[in-house]
């Protein structure tokens, strides 16, 4: 896949000849309300993020994509078949929904068994086994998922969603409340599956999340595909856009003389705050404090203004 | 896997009724039949004969409906509410066995409850358990009326976000009173079919159970209901959306 930011949302992505999942041009919407507008994409083995703030339409991918949502236009295709209406497709799928709820009244390993059952397994109990093992909810397996915490909830999905070993895996929102080591350790299995020759699509609002699993990713905006491609230039292209900052200090005109011959600074205007135009984050919240010392400025507040994830989007949806 | 009933999706539907409040307290209505006989048998003047009709009306116009409205739309109805219907839909199960196994449960879930608490109200109205075969006969009566309830009730569960509300005003205004101002409707209602088959089976002894349709009428009109609301859910199902918020 090609890093490209996409000026027109039927841009149509490249097309991989051995694609486990693809949507050609697809769009739903509910009455006026257009959730996703003309997507196309098509993905084959490795780890892919679908990113995009919250409302950006990713869940409604998601879904579509798992059979439990009608495209209102195109064609949602999982392994060259449509994913509407098709319940045989699930023997190849594993799905981790975004919702919480899992059956409380089950044990850990009661639902990994349901769920081996309802694949029709043949060793329904020595894969639930396995797949305890796998997410490391062995202590616990015994004990209700009522009872387990939001992480553990996450790894007893994740269990439902692996125990037939499906080659296709679709996560949505995995890593919720999972802890720092407990989100490692799924990296790692998420990786070993993707080695392994899986395809697997992870969605998430939270860019960091992706850093160290995906190569290559979907930038959702709005319900249109506005960015693809290589995890690191996507990330360049975000981390790179001008950054605004606001300040208050003791002298702001003071401070802002001196801002302005850093070389990181783009622009800086004066008013009720002092607002201030950064090419690079990093080099002028490291520059700023020493800028200021030597101007014999105090700082009280420094505030960022444009860091909503919804914003660096925009900014990728403009380019 | 049976021919016809998933039973690992049967046990999960079982394990939800277990624990699901509403049908816990819709099922202590059921003792009321036997309490009504126990208390009637000692304090009323009227003949327990009469006691035992009214009892039998209060199970088949009022405990049935009710109990069957509760378990039919709660068998998907708390899945579908916590999105936990995703982990049965994503699964490789045909949708039809999927539906069937649950009105089988909701069925047998509102038999177990029903069927005892008539059996009980006889012993303790008649002080022996089935006088003449009439007992047996309305239980039984009473156990298929719950199957096509529950049939329809699924159905609905299926079909809007206020089965509860609907299936009460049908039991409530189609049942309960339309029946009563015209009786052309009797010929589409499960009260009736249920009625009619409690006469049938009990033989009409002494006009105890009074219905307006022969058991045979009632058993095919009833069977039409079942299927058509039976093939009405699958293809609900079948078509079922997990919307955005799932």
């Amino acid at each position: 896949m090609s890093t490209q930011l996409l000026e027109s949302p039927s841009v149509p992505l490249p097309v991989s000849s051995a694609a486990a999942l693809e949507l050609r041009n697809v769009s739903k919407w509910y009455g006026n309300v257009v959730a996703v507008n003309d997507i196309t994409f098509s993905l084959g083995a490795g780890i892919t993020g679908l990113l995009g703030p919250n409302g950006a339409g990713k869940s409604t991918i998601l879904h579509m994509m798992s059979g439990f949502l009608e495209p209102s236009a195109g064609e949602v295709l999982v392994d060259g078949r449509s994913a509407w209406k098709n319940p045989e497709m699930y023997r190849a799928l594993g799905l981790v929904p975004e919702r919480e709820a899992v059956y409380p009244f089950l044990t850990g390993y009661e639902f990994a068994l349901m769920n081996a059952r309802l694949h029709g397994l043949a060793d329904a109990k020595a894969a639930a086994e396995r797949v305890i093992d796998i997410v490391d909810l062995r202590g616990a397996m015994n004990r209700r998922i009522g009872t387990y915490s939001k992480g553990m909830r996450q790894r007893a999905k994740i269990a439902g969603a692996l125990v037939h070993d499906p080659r296709i895996l679709l996560l949505d929102e995995p890593f919720n409340g999972m802890d720092p080591t407990q989100r490692m350790q799924m990296m790692d299995l998420l990786k070993r599956l993707a080695a392994e020759g899986r395809t697997i699509l992870i969605s998430s609002h939270i860019l960091e999340e992706l850093d160290q699993l995906a190569n290559n990713v979907l930038v959702v905006v709005s319900g249109r595909l506005a960015a693809s491609g290589h995890f690191r230039e996507i990330r360049r292209l975000m981390t790179d856009r001008p950054h605004t900052f606001n300040l208050r200090s003791s002298d702001d005109r003071r401070l802002a003389s001196a801002l302005v011959a850093h070389p990181s600074v783009h622009g800086v205007e004066l008013g009720e705050h002092l607002s201030v135009r950064a090419s690079d984050r990093g080099s002028f919240a490291l520059a700023l404090a020493g800028i200021a010392r030597t101007a014999g400025v105090t700082l009280y507040e420094l505030r960022p203004t444009d860091e909503s994830l919804e914003s660096v989007f925009s900014y990728l949806v403009k380019r | 896997m049976s021919l016809m009933i998933e039973r690992t999706l049967a046990k999960i539907a079982i394990r939800q009724l277990t624990g699901n409040r509403k049908v816990w307290w819709v099922a202590l209505l059921a003792l009321l039949p036997a309490l009504i006989a126990f208390i009637a048998a000692r304090q009323t003047e009227q003949s327990m004969e009469t006691v035992m009709v009214e009892t039998s009306t209060l199970i088949v116009s009022v405990l049935l409906p009710l109990l069957a409205l509760v378990v039919g739309t709660g068998v998907f109805g708390a899945e579908i509410d916590d999105g936990t219907i995703a982990y049965v839909l994503g699964k490789p199960v045909a949708r039809w066995r999927i539906v069937l196994t649950r009105i089988v449960v909701a069925g047998a879930a509102t038999a177990a409850l029903l069927v005892p608490a008539t059996l009980l109200a006889a012993l303790v109205g008649f002080q022996r358990l089935d006088p003449d075969g009439l007992v047996l006969g309305f239980a039984a009566a009473v156990a298929v009326g719950g199957l096509l309830y529950c049939a329809l009730f699924v159905a609905l569960s299926l079909t809007t976000r206020r089965a509860l509300i609907v299936g009460l005003i049908y039991v409530v205004v189609w049942e309960g009173s339309l029946s009563r101002l015209m009786p052309g409707t009797r010929a589409l209602s499960i009260r009736e079919y249920t009625l009619s088959l409690a006469e049938a089976l009990a033989g009409g002894k002494d006009g105890m159970i009074a219905a307006s349709l022969d058991g045979r009428t009632a058993l095919i009109m009833g069977t039409v209901v079942a299927v058509l609301a039976t093939a009405h859910a699958i293809r609900r199902l079948k078509r079922f959306e997990i919307g955005e918020a799932v």
